[in-house]
């Protein structure tokens, strides 16, 4: 189990490594990122200035080993339009950005549990019918449509929601001020709540239609058979029996949801103009400020990564079959 | 990068396919067309959807046709007018209303559906063509080669799509090509890895032994033996797929990626909704949505019941959904 750790660990250096070179890349790729730093009319002179001012006069090979060996030391270097240190300016934005991720998360989990449940010991019936085509729609419905949908209805026309607007909550969490998170937590729900719903559909309802699936697989089994012919009532049958064998395939997939979930996230917080990192990196990318970049997609990485680390071994853990090696 | 239950899905795959070979001998063999038509109108649903696809197929082919108006036309006089509005003389003439400068909205659904259908097959057929292709050799082959291969994966699965859209977008900058291209690459990874397990499968398989035996270049063993056994659940992962990739376009062309802004898409519309949505203007942002939704509802739909035809043993697998 430890060799596995480390192996996993070793191979997300790899990944994060790959990550950061194809980004460096293909920004490069672009041609000389100087550019967008000097004027026009800059003369040949002031543009080699701007060039070896900031550091773009270096090989590229040389520029990216120091990007990573500082990186390493935990220097980003600064952000070349904020003129702050990089990794200041994307924290600075990531905990909006992770009260979205993680709010969606924990909401489509948390309702698609019952959804799928419900449908697949309801199998056949009405109810599962109309839960699953329910969540057809919601699997075919574009969030950030969904979120302009709410704004239409719920900001608009009922006027029961603010259209757009934030409320920090994990940043004084973060610094450690509980008080003033707390203080700000109603209001920090109820800027959240539209977005968030907006974000969840989509996992809500592949969520709930893979529960459903892998409960239904479950409750075939002999051993939910035997369960169930030795008396137990359905409702031991399902919660000691059923769901627990079930949950193997779903926490798999429930990590991987948060990557989507990121993916959505970045879109939507267009939609509501949230102060997160999706709009900082598609800002970052169009001036080309290269340590920016770069330190939000190595940030972003390490959330995916680590999901997708949590998820295996949560795997070995719940299936002790499982070896992990 | 997750335990895949390899062994044991290959030993059902093994059971499942011999019990169906079996079967057609059993029974008085149906074609293909006639059995997918019968089990097709038995699901209802999917009818619908192929109904429904076929529609928005006929748009995006004939969109200078059925289009009431050119898209990009400006009508000064006639900005944000609601649906079903009439013009000066009475006539009804904006079905689904008109934009913030008069263009109207019915002919730019219309011609949206183009911009959505084509980057949905084409960027599938690129990801899925070449994430076949890689994970065909990297399962046949093995070694460096898988592992070279397969690190590639974890790189582009460690990477958030929707960063490396923006970037990939704004460095190359707009145009459809573009736009295939990075939904292409967007999508190899999920083909790859089915191919490779497929293969893995296949390839210790008693006829591909056959084939070696009887003298076949590696080249013909790949492409002629395996790849026709193994094609199955990637056709049905491509028929969600292209659900997916137009959702993709559509959040691309929301931000503002992807095709010049004279070329109307379902995404760019809503993202020109978006700032009249105070104003109450709703049309601008429920008709293209709509046109969204159904197209991948249908394709969704239309999923289901290949993967239920094709490869039962999908189901529930989480592939696909």
């Amino acid at each position: 189990m430890h060799k596995y750790i480390i192996r996993r660990l070793l191979l997300t250096v790899v990944v994060i490594l790959g990550v950061t070179l194809l980004t460096f890349l293909s920004i490069h790729m672009s041609g000389d990122p100087t550019f967008f730093y000097v004027s026009e009319r800059a003369s040949a002179e002031e543009r080699q200035a701007a060039r070896e001012r900031l550091g773009f006069d270096r090989p590229l090979h040389i520029q990216y080993l120091d990007f990573i060996v500082n990186l390493a030391r935990g220097d980003t270097g600064n952000s070349l339009t904020h003129r702050v240190p990089a990794f200041d300016v994307v924290m600075e934005r990531m905990p909006a950005t992770l009260e979205l991720t993680i709010g969606g998360f924990l909401l489509s989990t948390i309702v698609a549990f019952p959804i799928g449940v419900l449908a697949a010991t309801r199998r056949g019936t009405m109810t599962d019918g109309t839960l699953m085509l329910g969540a057809m729609l919601g699997q075919s419905m574009p969030s950030f449509w969904l979120g302009l949908m709410f704004i239409l209805f719920f900001a608009v026309t009922l006027r029961w929601m603010p259209v757009s607007g934030h409320v920090a909550f994990l940043k004084p969490l973060f610094e450690g001020r509980i008080d003033q998170a707390l203080a700000n937590l109603p209001e920090a729900i109820r800027f959240l709540l539209m977005p968030m719903v907006a974000v969840s559909v989509y996992s809500i309802s592949r969520n709930s239609r893979l529960i459903r699936s892998a409960v239904l697989e479950v409750l075939r089994q002999d051993y939910v058979v035997t369960a169930r012919a030795k008396g137990l009532n359905e409702r031991t049958v399902m919660m000691r029996h059923a769901i627990r064998n079930a949950l193997i395939p779903i926490v798999t997939v429930l990590a991987l949801q948060f990557a989507f979930l990121l993916n959505g996230v970045i879109v939507v917080e267009t939609v509501f103009s949230w102060p997160g990192v999706g709009r900082l990196v598609f800002d970052a990318v169009n001036q080309r400020d290269v340590p920016l970049v770069m330190t939000a997609v190595v940030l972003l990485s390490f959330l995916f990564v680590g999901a997708n680390l949590i998820a295996d071994l949560l795997y070995g853990f719940l299936d002790p079959r499982i070896r992990l090696e | 990068m997750s335990v895949s239950p390899d062994p044991k899905a290959a030993k059902s795959a093994g059971r499942v396919s011999s019990l169906d070979f079996q079967m057609e001998e059993m029974y008085e063999p149906q074609s293909f067309k006639r059995r997918a038509i019968t089990s097709m109108v038995q699901a209802r649903y999917p009818v619908v959807a192929v109904i429904f696809l076929a529609l928005i197929a006929l748009c995006a082919v004939f969109a200078t046709q059925l289009a009431p108006k050119d898209p990009n036309r400006i009508e000064i006089f006639d900005t944000l007018k609601p649906p079903f509005s009439t013009n000066r003389q009475g006539e009804m003439e904006y079905i689904l209303g008109t934009d913030s400068t008069g263009r109207d909205v019915l002919s730019r659904v219309v011609y949206g559906a183009r911009i959505s259908f084509f980057v949905g097959l084409a960027a599938v057929g690129l990801g899925g063509g070449a994430g076949t292709i890689l994970g065909l050799t990297a399962g046949y082959l093995g070694g460096r080669v898988d592992d070279v291969i397969m690190r590639l994966a974890d790189i582009q699965l460690a990477y958030p799509f929707i960063l490396f859209a923006i970037m990939m977008l704004t460095i190359l900058g707009e145009g459809v090509l573009n736009l295939i291209l990075v939904l292409g690459i967007g999508q190899w990874v999920t083909y790859a890895r089915i191919a490779r397990a497929e293969t893995l499968v296949q390839r210790e398989r008693e006829f591909v032994e056959a084939v070696r035996a009887l003298g076949a270049t590696e080249w013909r063993i790949m492409f002629r033996t395996i790849l026709p056994n193994i094609l199955t659940p990637l056709i049905v992962i491509a028929s969600f797929n292209v659900a997916g990739v137009i959702l993709s376009e559509a959040s691309l062309s929301f931000l503002g990626l992807g095709v010049p802004e004279s070329v109307p898409t379902w995404g760019a519309m809503l993202a020109n909704s978006r700032n009249q949505l105070l104003s109450g203007s709703w049309w601008l942002a429920v008709f293209p949505g709509l046109a969204i939704m159904f197209t991948v509802v249908s394709l969704n739909i239309l999923g289901d019941w290949l993967r239920d035809f094709l490869d039962p043993r999908l189901r529930g697998s989480g592939q696909g959904l």
